[in-house]
């Protein structure tokens, strides 16, 4: 047979082979050039059935029957307190303020030394809403003054481990907040290490757990770091010749500071001030675990609700929270849009921190000052890690691995397995992160390439980070969990995939915002030149940016990561009996104390969220580096 | 036989237009150049050939055959640009193999022979392990260039290949450009705001200005004969002076205080052209008188800055130009009207 096919059969079969590899060639040219779209497809489908709907779902709860859910808490003397009545008697306001006018006392009397005088007027009830921006802005304020001195110390000093500090800087945005409560108890609870160490003294305990004050002094653990970053970012990119000028044209030291350099701070301050103020407005693991029902803000009474099944009212509350919230992100954009890029100029010198001029005053003074903030720096950032670490094998009186061991065994009749919980959380933040990943990449192309697809990207990518996670978790369970009616079908996902797909929704913006700017840094031309010469869009990303942006892309991993590990918010509402990770574990011990012994499982528990964290840190700080808020 | 073509096209961005009405004729294996100054729309021509731009109105056309909707990697283009753009992650033999994961290498050539015959080609043979980083200016031009030939194109951009390097190396890879281009007889379209690179290098040019083809020609014919004050301005130094015709049908324009007498007739609206090395303090026609007020000595001739009644004129000669007041004249033949 072969003989007979002979020379043109075979030339036949050369041209067959050939035509069949260029066909298959066409085919997988044009597979791959589904893959962009495809995935860009894929990403919006995920955030549609996994953000979209859900949060749609709860503004259609909220606004349901002529929005009564909504007027019904506007109305209310318990969510709004004095300001209901805008709400509920409009025309009873101008009355009712200039009554409350007319009962303010002046009281006018002589001591006989100096004359005394105070203000009497009676008490105005804040209400829900009025408590949470209350406590929200006496954290901000505490946040300020924690944080900017910081900013003064790393950007005027030169001292060895100052880089590092303002790489650490980062870490609130991977530090799980269930885990900073963890500390927090473990250094102030009755038995913490404050009670330790006065009882050493001889002094009497103190009960600072379930107060306003333990939660603001959270919060600015939690934030001040923020403030510090922002501030200084913006204090290294003010140009010395700047002040240099203003000096030389006459101004004072402090006149060109006042002139020259606040103007330029300012607007970062103001930036980090509106972003603490919105993280506070919507905290929920510290108040829900330092302060309890008592001291509830509207993050941790809706959540309250959903436990409830009021489902009405905690539709309402989430509606109205989202508002304050995205209100709040756009001023913060606003003044995020007025930060200076990366400064050109020289930058001011800094002064060596540790070299002691004896004869100058003013010199010594500054350094004493700043010994002393450093002190509280330590207490306010280390008494509580160091606390939580050390309550994990048993404090010093008492050195055990129990609780090491407890989280590895088997607890009979307890509903929260340690192992499990530990088991789960990396699972799901690999689940998470491979999810995440292709989304951020993908939506990271988009914005980074500019044109049509930028502003759609860059709003998309916006929407879940002023989303709260409770707000996320609450539609997932009323729509996704509870079930969804998909043609004439009652389909209902739960437990482990809604999860990760709520940690992927979190987590994919900080890939996004790790990976965009590397992206547009690549030179278009690198891309141009991989098309002219056959390359598909997704092959040019593949195989030509990808490689040159790989440490924004591990950044970006080891945050999708971390956040998944950490996130507590929506994972609360969405765990139930099976899918309960490390931070939800960790809450059962410590606020419903219901899961076994309390400090020492959750302090061990702690300490693991903690390595993440360093470990995520440290990926983030050696590769990527490049995050701003 | 036109191996490219472009057709009345047109591509705006918001309100300003890149690039107006503009149809362009290249030939197989024809060097072609579109020189123009910055903002002229040259390098936006050049992507609309290659697809990184769409045309809003109007047809790019390969061999006859519309590619309108036919994305870069589908149009068989090889192309450099000016940053070179080499891949940094790759080798210099991986970047130029680059173009052989998508398309085979032609004559049936294995892929790392290919590689060797391109890099021998651009004078690089030994350097196939190097990073792009380790190479001078040059070299790496010359890595870009042996990458986009690789998969053997059918059109050759270039892409202001050359105005990252220094005058001398320029001109050493300006030479060895167009040996490779006649070699491999491959249609080349070589943008360049330089006119005297477009002049030394190109079959033909095409001289654009703010969106639109002013001339098409070979050098020759935009040097000695352009078609608008705009070309004779650009292409090469030029003294172009208006004036009026002296009477209907006759051959003298009336430029100031002098008259000329050209070889054309004169219609209404007459400007003049004459080149610098046209002009001659010894010569018996058109003179007219002006005074010297700067002598630069290039080496092989001086140039001299004159002024004439408020006109700027420029003189090459090779002999030492006088200084202060002195006569200028020119040859009718040497003359250009527009």
């Amino acid at each position: 047979m072969d003989r007979v096919v002979g020379a043109v059969g075979r030339q036949q079969l050369t041209r067959v082979t050939d035509w069949l590899s260029r066909a298959a060639r066409r085919l997988a040219g044009r597979a791959d050039r589904l893959v962009l779209p495809v995935v860009g497809a894929a990403t919006l489908a995920v955030l549609g059935v996994v953000f979209y709907y859900p949060v749609w779902t709860v503004f259609v709860e909220a606004f349901g029957d002529a929005a009564a859910p909504i007027r019904r808490v506007l109305e209310s003397d318990f969510y709004f307190g004095a300001a209901h009545g805008l709400f509920a008697h409009p025309t009873r306001v101008p009355g009712d303020v200039l009554a409350w006018l007319a009962s303010v006392r002046v009281h006018a009397a002589w001591t006989g030394l100096a004359p005394d005088v105070w203000v009497s007027y009676p008490t105005v009830r804040k209400g829900l809403f009025g408590f949470t921006a209350w406590q929200a802005a006496l954290s901000t304020v505490a946040s300020v003054a924690l944080g900017l001195p910081g900013a003064y110390v790393l950007a005027r000093f030169e001292f060895p481990g100052r880089r590092t500090l303002k790489a650490l800087t980062i870490l609130p945005f991977v530090l799980p907040s269930i885990m900073v409560v963890a500390g927090f108890v473990a250094t102030f609870g009755s038995n913490g290490t404050l009670n330790g160490v006065l009882t050493t003294l001889g002094l009497p305990k103190v009960d600072v757990l379930y107060t306003l004050q333990v939660v603001v002094l959270a919060h600015a653990f939690y934030n001040a770091p923020l403030v510090t970053r922002m501030v200084t970012s913006a204090w290294e990119n003010v140009d010395a010749s700047a002040v240099e000028t203003a000096r030389s044209l006459g101004a004072s030291p402090l006149r060109a500071f006042r002139d020259v350099v606040a103007p330029q701070l300012l607007p970062a301050l103001a930036a980090s001030a509106v972003l603490t103020f919105v993280f506070t407005f919507m905290t929920f693991p510290i108040v829900l675990g330092l302060g309890g029902l008592q001291l509830a803000t509207v993050e941790v009474w809706l959540y309250d609700r959903v436990q409830q099944f009021d489902v009405a009212t905690a539709a309402a509350l989430a509606t109205l929270e989202t508002a304050v919230s995205l209100g709040l992100t756009y001023v913060y954009l606003r003044y995020e849009g007025r930060r200076a890029g990366g400064g050109a100029g020289k930058p001011l010198s800094r002064k060596r921190l540790f070299s002691l001029d004896a004869s100058d005053l003013r010199g010594a003074l500054v350094r004493a000052g700043i010994a002393g903030y450093a002190v509280v720096v330590a207490l306010v950032f280390l008494a509580p890690l160091a606390s939580m670490v050390l309550a994990s094998v048993g404090g010093v009186d008492d050195p055990t691995l129990r609780w090491w061991r407890f989280l590895l065994e088997k607890q009979a009749g307890s509903r929260t397995q340690p192992s499990v919980a530990v088991r789960n959380s990396l699972l799901f933040g690999v689940g998470a992160l491979a999810l995440a990943l292709p989304m951020g990449v993908v939506v990271a192309a988009f914005s980074a390439r500019g044109g049509r697809g930028r502003k759609l990207a860059d709003t998309v990518l916006m929407a879940p980070i002023a989303v709260s996670g409770i707000v996320v978790g609450f539609g997932m369970l009323q729509s996704l969990v509870f079930g969804v009616e998909v043609f004439g079908y009652r389909v209902s996902v739960v437990g482990a995939a809604v999860v990760v797909a709520a940690h992927a929704v979190a987590g994919y913006p900080f890939v996004v915002r790790n990976v965009a700017p590397m992206l547009s840094a690549v030179d278009d031309r690198l891309v141009e030149s991989a098309r002219a010469l056959g390359a598909s869009r997704a092959r040019a990303l593949w195989d030509v940016e990808l490689p040159l942006v790989w440490p924004g892309v591990l950044a970006g991993a080891a945050f999708a990561f971390a956040l998944s590990v950490g996130e507590f918010d929506a994972t609360v509402l969405l765990a139930g009996e099976r899918a309960y990770t490390m931070p939800v574990a960790l809450k059962r011990y410590l606020v419903d104390r219901a899961a076994g012994p309390s400090v020492g499982p959750a302090a061990a528990m702690g300490t693991i969220l903690l390595a993440v964290t360093a470990a995520s840190f440290v990926v983030i700080d050696r590769v990527g580096g490049r995050y701003r808020p | 036989m036109t191996s490219l073509q472009l057709d009345d096209v047109t591509r705006a961005f918001g309100a300003t237009t890149a690039v107006e009405s503009v149809s362009l004729d290249v030939r197989d294996g024809e060097f072609f150049t579109l020189v123009g100054p910055s903002g002229c729309g040259k390098t936006t021509t050049l992507r609309l050939v290659a697809g990184f731009e769409q045309p809003d109105a109007g047809d790019v056309r390969f061999g006859g055959d519309s590619v309108a909707g036919v994305p870069p990697e589908d149009r068989d283009v090889g192309i450099v640009f000016q940053s070179y753009a080499l891949f940094p992650h790759m080798s210099v033999a991986e970047n130029v193999a680059y173009g052989l994961r998508f398309r085979d290498p032609p004559e049936g050539q294995s892929t790392d022979g290919r590689v060797a015959e391109l890099l021998e080609l651009v004078d690089l043979a030994g350097f196939e392990d190097r990073d792009p980083g380790e190479l001078s200016g040059g070299q790496q031009q010359r890595v870009a260039l042996a990458r986009a030939l690789a998969p053997g194109p059918d059109v050759l951009l270039l892409d202001e290949p050359m105005s990252a390097l220094d005058a001398r190396l320029r001109e050493r890879l300006r030479v060895q450009v167009k040996k490779i281009q006649s070699e491999l007889d491959i249609t080349t379209v070589y943008v360049t705001h330089d006119q005297s690179e477009a002049l030394a290098i190109s079959d033909r040019v095409a001289v654009l200005h703010a969106g639109r083809v002013e001339q098409v020609g070979t050098p020759e014919e935009v040097y000695r004969e352009p078609a608008s004050r705009f070309v004779a301005e650009f292409v090469g130094d030029n003294n172009v002076f208006d004036g009026t015709p002296v009477e209907t049908k006759g051959c003298s324009v009336r430029v100031g205080d002098a008259t000329f007498e050209v070889e054309k007739e004169v219609t209404d609206g007459a400007t003049v052209c004459v080149r610098p090395e046209s002009l001659r303090f010894d010569c018996e026609h058109n003179r007219f008188g002006v005074r010297v007020e700067s002598v630069e000595f290039l080496g092989d001739a001086y140039r001299a800055h004159c002024e004439w009644d408020g006109r700027d004129v420029l003189v090459k000669t090779r002999e030492e130009p006088p200084t202060g007041d002195a006569v200028l004249g020119f040859r009718p033949e040497n003359a250009t009207l527009l």
